[in-house]
């Protein structure tokens, strides 16, 4: 039994860890332009689908995962530029149709550039399994621990020790303020789909060996990585890896343990009851201001 | 330096500012007084670019601006401390203060020297160096308002409502702080103030504004001598 629920958790983690990266390229969007992008799970697919085909046409694998994330920041600042940035000063209701048009439109254009098959890439380091406590793990679960791990570590750094970083931060908390000292702000919201784009094709080429690919894996992961979001407190980049671990751990273990069929609900259920019972999630905003 | 020309400004169809003109000469300190509703924040917001002109010009430095981003007018040297102080609340006080210095890359040596010159006008930032902007008292917010402007290095300093909210012993500490470092620098101000009495007292020159337009103008104790700037403004 132990090993059992070791194992939904290792896989909990895994998927979690996805869904951490997504929510975090939520998080950075919303901070600095108040959109919640639903096209970020398109950036997830973007990267796994174009590492598969350029692998498949003779790349190496680390130059085609390095081509694929370049090829999803340079969507992230197309979308940005053709369709936030034209729209400015328009409701922010608008501009969430207008992600999820993006993300209709990146979805169908994905089946057209690729196609509409599953796809693997092979693990990074092989896949004979690594037994811990009786738990069996796949030493790809430990890239995707690790990456997202990185990703965390490099953003904080990025955020919190640079000035374009401390200005990203600044745009999140005063606008108004951001404008005055001389930051541009259309560019730090230029930047926070740039850097989301990537973050979230670097977590798509990473999962792919373990969840397989296709042209629409998009749409769920965008779900669950708000519902993670939601769940840790829309804005907070802490919540935002703590709710997508935490969505991870509710589904591995509600498919473990109650019904694998109910498995892409359980997400849904999260969504839903942090909507009804704590609509500022589990790190609400810090409420440290004084007027 | 700061040359103001027939400014309309309007949010949505609502007209606010009716065609404006006012200068500011290099080195002064001039101060815009008027009721609520006047116009007064919106005035500064579109000098600063963070609100659209609908017609008229704004030059600064022989520079037509009207129409300049808001990040690129800081460049040339103006900067906005902003009705309601604005600071960062999350941030810490240094950084801040950083951000205030973004557009002269912020960590530079200059920027210290900067930071160094605004911690010796107002200490208590450096005693607060590392706390959340957003924990300082009131006071101590519009001191890190005014210090964050002026890492900027700016050649002309727009002040709107500095003393809205604090108490008077706050202010005046404020409004000395302000008529030191202009001694020492010449630095030029456009300010806005509700304290009528106490923008006379730092401004040499001022203007009336009332609903949009400019209805007097004057030199700061031609119209403290005024009987009907007397009965308007100064509870006399």
């Amino acid at each position: 039994m132990t090993a059992e629920l070791l194992q939904f958790a290792f896989s909990g983690l895994t998927v979690g860890a996805v869904y951490a990266l997504v929510a975090l390229g939520f998080t950075l969007i919303y901070n600095a332009s108040g959109v919640i992008n639903f096209a970020q799970g398109e950036f997830v697919m973007i990267g796994g689908m174009t590492t598969v085909f350029l692998a498949a046409a003779g790349v190496p694998l680390p130059i085609a995962a390095i081509v694929a994330i370049g090829a999803a920041v340079l969507i992230g600042i197309l979308l940005w530029a053709l369709a936030i940035e034209p729209a400015r000063g328009a409701p922010p209701i608008a501009l969430i149709i207008i992600t999820i048009g993006a993300s209709i439109f990146l979805r169908g254009l994905a089946q057209i550039v690729f196609d509409k098959q599953f796809h693997a890439l092979p693990p990074i380091t092989g896949d004979a399994p690594i037994r811990i406590g009786g738990a069996t793990v796949l030493p790809q679960t430990f890239w995707v621990l690790g990456g997202g791990f990185a990703v965390v570590v490099l953003l904080t750094l990025f955020l919190e020790r640079t000035l374009l970083g401390k200005a990203v931060l600044a745009t999140a908390a005063n606008r108004l303020a951001a404008r005055l000292v001389g930051i541009n702000t259309a560019m730090v919201v230029c930047l926070s789909f740039a850097v989301s784009a990537g973050i979230g094709a670097f977590a798509g080429i990473l999962i792919t060996p373990i969840t397989l690919t296709s042209y629409d894996v998009g749409t769920l992961l965008a779900l669950k990585g708000f519902a993670a979001a939601m769940l840790g407190g829309i804005g907070n980049p802490v919540g935002a890896v703590a709710g997508g671990l935490l969505v991870g751990l509710i589904e591995a273990f509600g498919a473990g343990l109650i019904s694998s069929d109910y498995k892409d609900a359980f997400a849904f259920f999260v969504i839903l009851a942090v909507l009804f019972f704590m609509p500022a999630g589990l790190f609400g905003r810090r409420a440290v201001e004084r007027v | 330096m700061l040359a103001v020309e027939d400014l309309v400004a309007a949010y949505g169809r609502i007209e606010v500012l009716h065609g404006v003109s006012l200068r500011v000469e290099p080195g002064e300190i001039v101060a815009i007084v008027g009721a609520n509703g006047a116009g007064k924040t919106t005035l500064m917001k579109t000098i600063a670019g963070v609100h659209p002109a609908a017609s008229g010009r704004i030059r600064f430095a022989d520079r037509d601006v009207t129409r300049l981003p808001a990040h690129r007018r800081v460049s040339l040297g103006v900067s906005l401390v902003p009705e309601g102080r604005q600071v960062f609340a999350p941030l810490s006080v240094a950084d801040n203060l950083a951000l205030g210095a973004f557009r002269a890359h912020g960590a530079g040596p200059a920027a210290a020297d900067g930071r160094r010159a605004m911690e010796a006008l107002f200490p208590i930032l450096a005693e607060r160096r590392r706390q959340p902007a957003g924990s300082l008292s009131g006071g101590q917010q519009q001191m890190l308002a005014i210090a964050r402007a002026m890492m900027a290095r700016p050649r002309l300093l727009l002040l709107d409502e500095p003393s809205m909210g604090l108490a008077p012993t706050v202010t005046r500490d404020i409004f000395r702080a302000l008529a030191d470092w202009h001694r020492e620098t010449g630095l030029t101000v456009l300010i806005v103030e509700q304290n009528v009495a106490a923008a006379l007292d730092l401004a040499s020159r001022c203007y009336v504004l009332e609903t949009g337009r400019v209805v007097a103008e004057g030199r700061s104790e031609d119209l403290r001598a005024d009987p009907a700037i007397q009965r308007a403004f100064l509870g006399v």
